[in-house]
């Protein structure tokens, strides 16, 4: 296991959104995390990604208690362990497309050079080697995806977690996207959390599960599929 | 992380140049403010500090004439007068080979010669000889240098007399070294409450600038922060990234704002604060002023920052607000009505101000101004919403509405600036107005000069006489010789007794000056007769009295409460044979006024001056310290508009989607520029009038208290108008120009958000 949820509950105020959800992920998995709006998947991978805090239950990364974790050793993680892509919002468009790949490298005081170098094999890999100068407004929202993905994967991360990675992109464009980062995090080896409520998403992870109310069922073994 | 910081900061696209930009300018407005204060008041201060050369005291000049082996000098300094200008009057006289010599002159002017200031030299060449030049006998043999001076626009004469013409002046004294100290003057402390009017209405403001242009476009560069955040940044490195960000702003601020010191410093030093210009070359700041601004600056900047974010938790996900700002309540009020409550009673219940509760009064009335604005903010803003029927208005009101506390902390400087200067505004010129109205006006070209100092009792009968006659030789000229009663000195007043009475004056003179009181019937001056037909007043024609008390009196209100100087009481008095110990001298043409002060000045220790001129010098001080305080407000103002240029500004580039959005949705340009210009607005005139009337409030009772006879309320001058509403005016320009960044940041085009 490389990460596991156990009982984790967490509340908004006094409106529950994750209700003691049980969640284990093997190491080099994709699980696609699936549900409707408001179900709570989000707030769970969140606390997967020690980003929220449950108000109870446990999450654990690799045979370490991970929620108990102090901010400065979370961010540590965040920064050398998992990789992020979100919908939007995740660039800093102040900084080109190769500053926001080198960015968690250059926190982690990688040397600028060696940062510069790993970030332009990233944007190689990704296509994006002619926009690496370019700032993230300038590029396509398929383009700033990729970026993201060059950036969540530059640190060699264990866990990449994916909130709706393609749900301001195109069918075709989201498709492309989802190949990318799911073809790249295997060949990385990194395990792959993608919450999603699109099944053509959905359709490229090893694994589904569903979460509703708050809670985590198997889509099969709850009839969800047949 | 330097690397990073630096490269968010500098190198971050238009949005970011833009709020670089805005904080630039508005840190080096607020430098530039600053060092105009800081190198005026080291210039107030280098001048104060000049060695005194006139403050020489030197010791009695007894028996010089009779010592051959004696050196130094025989000074005789006295302050001389044309028109309302001090003219500094050295005569002065070598008794040996060794004469000091003051700082500016290489050598003293010989017998028969003058040196002459720069000013006072162009002056003898333009005014009428009998007018001034006659005054200095002699020729000129150069002019005095800047040591010797406290400024360009300095009246000073040194001027070469014998021995024996200078031990006739009265006043000579023998000097033998200039060991000169810095003066001590009065009026310093009246203009270094004028500086320290100045540091606390500027200070504010400054730190409201420096303070809101750190917070630019806080939100957005939050939601930047955030999403460091997710890749691993810590809060430490994102405190550093904020501090970094602040301070880099900030420095290219203090520099440009060093640059544009250097481009208005001649301007700087054409300044007549106290009513003088200073050496343009001390109008400088101090080098360690400059380091100081160019450290500090920095330094309170990257404070700012990360003060501002300690409401903030950012989290990978965004920004949280760690308390949401409660809506002020309207006890905010209660301390201003109270600071004003005890104002308008407690403080003067006596008549006399209590100090301790007048104390308590300012400090309630400036909190309470700072409290209560955000509160007034919020209840006008609400107003508005509901009265307006446009849509820029409901706007603006509803946002002002949402968050008084911040549209109320960019204007907040003006605050105390605004309130200081307008109850030194409304003081001060009835003050001054109450000064010049001394005895009805009647003695405002009333000459006074004293003949009499400590051990003599003034000219001799016939040195009086003479001069008398060449007074009265002038026409259109009343002459009231004051004479001093011989037998006074050995009778000491008892206290009990009635008020002294040492000098006499002929009633037929006092007739030509009805302001100073009358001779008792009985005696008249015509025939010594009283009013039931008997022979009284054993032959006299004259009164005794306390007449020449009110020559010389340097505050002219004291002169009002003197008034009548002779009444029915008055007890009868010969002049005959008594020393003439001084003289009041009528006349309404200028030039003969000049004249009998000429002619005057050659009898007297201490300048001939008429009433009204005492009256100016004094209000001249009082105007200065009001100007010094103004100019202050002054420049609060203009401090205040860029902060409100840089907070409209920084509100717009936060607000850009909002906006552009309403400009998609059809909302006219013209509409979200008038939202923008009443939103800022509102605040600033708020404030001020809040503030205004505030220092009314204390100004209003102060006034009544002093009661001053024949003092009237009067206006504020038109220099208190023209930097309140020069400033408030400058404030609504510096807004408008913020409405072309509106136009471009909402252009359709550029309709794509990240």
């Amino acid at each position: 296991m490389i990460i596991e949820a156990r009982k984790v509950s967490r509340s908004y105020g006094s409106t529950p959104a994750v209700r003691e959800a049980d969640l284990s992920v093997t190491a080099g998995e994709v699980l696609a995390v699936m549900g409707p709006s408001g179900s709570g998947k989000s707030t769970l991978l969140h606390c997967l990604a020690g980003i929220f805090t449950p108000d109870s239950g446990e999450v654990w990364f690799d045979g370490r208690r991970l929620d108990t974790l102090d901010d400065g050793r979370r961010s540590e993680l965040r920064r050398t362990a998992f990789g992020f892509v979100f919908q939007f919002g995740q660039l800093v468009p102040e900084l080109t497309a190769a500053d926001n790949v080198m960015l968690p490298l250059l926190l982690g005081r990688t040397r600028r050079k060696h940062a510069e170098r790993r970030a332009a094999e990233w944007l190689e890999r990704l296509d994006l080697a002619d926009l690496g100068g370019r700032r993230t407004g300038e590029l396509s929202g398929g383009q700033a995806q990729r970026v993201a993905i060059a950036r969540a994967l530059v640190t060699r991360p264990r866990v990449v977690f994916a909130d709706e990675p393609t749900g301001a992109l195109d069918t075709l464009t989201g498709e492309h996207v989802m190949d990318l980062l799911v073809g790249l995090a295997r060949e990385e080896g990194a395990t792959v959390i993608v919450v999603t409520h699109d099944a053509r998403v959905a359709a490229c992870a090893d694994r589904e599960v569903v979460v509703r109310d708050g809670r985590v069922t198997d889509p099969y073994t709850s009839g969800l599929v047949r | 992380m330097i690397r990073l910081g630096l490269r968010l900061s500098l190198s971050s696209g238009r949005e970011a140049a833009a709020r670089l930009a805005l904080i630039v300018a508005g840190v080096a407005a607020g430098v530039v403010v600053l060092l105009a204060t800081l190198s005026l008041f080291n210039a107030f201060q280098a001048t104060g500090g000049r060695p005194c050369w006139e403050c020489v005291n030197g010791s009695a000049p007894s028996g010089w004439a009779l010592d051959s082996t004696a050196d130094g000098a025989l000074w005789n300094y006295h302050e001389d007068f044309y028109k309302g200008r001090t003219i500094k009057r050295l005569d002065a006289a070598a008794l040996g080979t060794r004469a000091p010599v003051i700082p500016g002159l290489t050598r003293m002017p010989g017998p028969g010669q003058y040196y002459a200031s720069p000013a006072l030299a162009g002056l003898l060449d333009s005014a009428p000889r009998e007018e001034l030049a006659a005054r200095f006998p002699g020729t000129r043999a150069g002019l005095i240098g800047d040591a010797a001076l406290s400024g360009p626009d300095e009246l000073v004469v040194v001027v070469g007399r014998t021995p024996d013409q200078v031990a006739a002046l009265p006043g000579a004294r023998q000097v033998d070294v200039i060991d000169a100290q810095p003066a001590a003057d009065d009026s310093a402390d009246v203009y270094r409450f004028g500086f320290a009017v100045a540091a606390v209405g500027l200070i504010v403001p400054l730190l409201v600038l420096v303070g809101t242009a750190t917070r630019l476009a806080a939100a957005r560069r939050e939601t930047r922060f955030a999403a460091i955040r997710l890749v691993g940044a810590t809060t430490r490195q994102i405190n550093a990234l904020a501090a970094m960000d602040a301070a880099l702003g900030a420095l290219a601020g203090a520099l440009a704002g060093l640059a544009i010191f250097q481009l208005v410093r001649p301007a700087v030093a054409g300044v007549r604060i106290t009513g003088a210009r200073f050496f343009p070359e001390l109008v400088a700041p101090h080098a360690w002023h400059y380091a100081a601004v160019l450290g500090g600056v920095p330094v309170v900047a990257a404070f700012a920052a990360l003060w501002s974010l300690r409401r903030v938790r950012i989290s990978p996900l965004g920004v949280a607000r760690r308390t949401v700002a409660s809506p002020p309540r309207a006890w905010r009020v209660i301390p201003l009505l109270a600071g004003l409550g005890l104002f308008a009673g407690p403080v003067y219940r006596n008549g006399k101000p209590d100090e301790l509760l007048a104390v308590v009064a300012l400090a309630l009335i400036m909190v309470g101004l700072m409290l209560a604005g955000p509160w007034l903010t919020m209840v006008a803003a609400r107003l508005a919403a509901r009265l307006t029927r446009g849509g820029a208005t409901l706007l603006a009101a509803r946002r002002l509405a949402a968050d008084p506390k911040t549209a109320f902390r960019s204007v907040s400087g003006l605050v105390l600036a605004v309130f200081i200067g307008t109850t030194i505004a409304a003081l001060v010129p009835t003050v001054v107005a109450g000064q010049q109205k001394v005895a009805g006006g009647t003695l405002n070209d009333v000459l006074g000069a004293r003949f009499d100092r400590p051990g003599v009792s003034g000219l001799s009968p016939r040195a009086g006489t003479e001069l008398l006659d060449r007074l009265r030789a002038h026409q259109g000229v009343e002459v009231l010789p004051i004479y001093a009663r011989a037998d006074m000195e050995k009778v000491p007043p008892r206290p009990d007794g009635p008020p002294p009475a040492p000098y006499v004056v002929e009633c037929a003179d006092l007739g030509r000056f009805p302001v100073l009181g009358r001779c008792p019937v009985h005696i008249d001056g015509r025939g010594n007769i009283d009013g039931r037909g008997n022979i009284d007043g054993g032959g006299a024609r004259a009164v005794a009295g306390n007449f020449a008390r009110i020559v010389g009196a340097d505050n002219p209100l004291t002169v009002d409460r003197l008034l009548p100087l002779a009444g029915p009481d008055s007890p009868p008095a010969s002049a005959d044979g008594l020393d003439l110990a001084a003289v009041m001298v009528g006349t309404h043409d200028p030039a003969s006024l000049e004249r009998l002060r000429t002619l005057l000045a050659g009898y007297t220790v201490e300048a001939p001056m008429t009433f009204a001129e005492v009256a100016r010098v004094r209000a001249d001080l009082y105007t200065r310290a009001e100007n010094i305080a103004l100019a202050m407000v002054g420049l609060t103002l203009v401090a205040g508009a860029c902060g409100l240029m840089v907070a409209t500004g920084g509100g717009l580039v936060e607000r850009r989607q909002p906006f552009t959005l309403l400009r998609l949705a059809g909302t006219p340009t013209r509409t979200l520029a008038a939202v923008v210009l009443l939103e800022s607005a509102l605040p600033l005139v708020l404030a001020a009038a809040l503030a205004a009337g505030a220092g009314f409030g204390v100004a209003e009772p102060l006034i009544d208290a002093l009661a001053m006879k024949s003092a009237s309320i009067a206006l504020p001058g038109p220099v208190y108008f023209a930097s309140l509403g020069g400033g408030l005016a400058a404030s609504l320009l510096v807004i408008l120009t913020t409405l072309p960044l509106l136009r471009r940041m909402t252009t359709p085009d550029n309709a794509r958000f990240e």
